[in-house]
């Protein structure tokens, strides 16, 4: 293990300790939604975290289509994996929330549905790539949908600034619209989750890049 | 209630990451051991 990846791994563990610490003990509890203030720690930093990973699958789908290097392409498909799995905590989280304080988990709300419809785009886009066995053409077709998918993100994020919804606006302009203690621990959690995006997307990058591997040498071997 | 609420929410965040992990895990153990038998069949 290199030095960096050493730093990087032991760098998340730390502000992992630190988030679960703030969250559950740090963090008091809000004067209207009392100990469920806990549950936005735990649900408006994946939901970042899936736009990011998304971001890199976009960037690295355009490097891929301009410098044609497998390698960005092995990063796409990483990050789509990693994004899925944040929007699926994102969308289940805020199920329950939304169970708790709007008395029902699937209210149609437009930040809901555009992001259902987020978590859809990119699951066909990773159920595309499995179904494509030739590197080449999974790449290119990969990147290219990885591109047109990305307005999907642009969509859920705008949603709650478009049409009316129930869904809170914590992050304006002016800042956050929250305690000091609440902002604090909302950084930290949003720190911690992506280093923990990170790491992830360098394991299953390895992982991806072996299995390429071996699927060339099977190629080679028949 | 709301510690039920807290509970599950806490379950779908560090289950979702723990499942993931392992997911990775299991495919790089199965990729490592075909690995080993192509190679053992090709010495073969």
């Amino acid at each position: 293990m290199n030095r960096t990846r050493l730093l990087l791994y032991i760098a998340t563990m730390i502000t992992g300790v630190i988030y679960i610490y703030m969250t559950w003990i740090f963090a008091p509890p809000e004067a209207t939604l009392h100990e469920l203030i806990r549950i936005l720690f735990q649900h408006v930093a994946p939901a970042l975290t899936a736009y990011l990973a998304f971001g890199v699958t976009l960037i690295s789908s355009i490097l891929y289509l301009w410098k044609s290097d497998i390698r960005y392409d092995l990063v796409s498909g990483a990050s789509i994996k990693i994004g899925l799995l944040f929007t699926t905590i994102t969308l289940l989280s805020g199920m329950q929330w939304a169970a708790a304080t709007w008395g029902s988990p699937w209210n149609w709300d437009p930040r809901e549905t555009t992001t259902l419809i987020l978590w859809i785009a990119y699951a066909c886009l990773l159920v595309y790539r499995a179904s494509i066995n030739d590197p080449e053409i999974r790449a290119q077709y990969g990147s290219l949908f990885g591109i047109i998918a990305f307005p999907a993100v642009i969509l859920s994020y705008l949603s709650i600034h478009l049409w009316n919804t129930l869904h809170p606006v914590v992050i304006t302009p002016i800042g956050l619209q929250m305690a000091v203690e609440h902002g604090m621990t909302l950084g930290i959690s949003i720190i911690a989750i992506i280093l923990l995006y990170i790491m992830i997307l360098d394991i299953t990058y390895r992982v991806d890049k072996v299995n390429e591997k071996l699927m060339e040498y099977r190629m080679n071997r028949s | 209630m709301q510690q039920t609420e807290l509970f599950t929410v806490a379950m779908i965040l560090w289950g979702g990451i723990l499942i993931f992990l392992a997911y990775l895990l299991i495919r790089m153990n199965r990729i490592e051991n075909a690995m080993k038998r192509l190679k053992i069949e090709d010495q073969e």
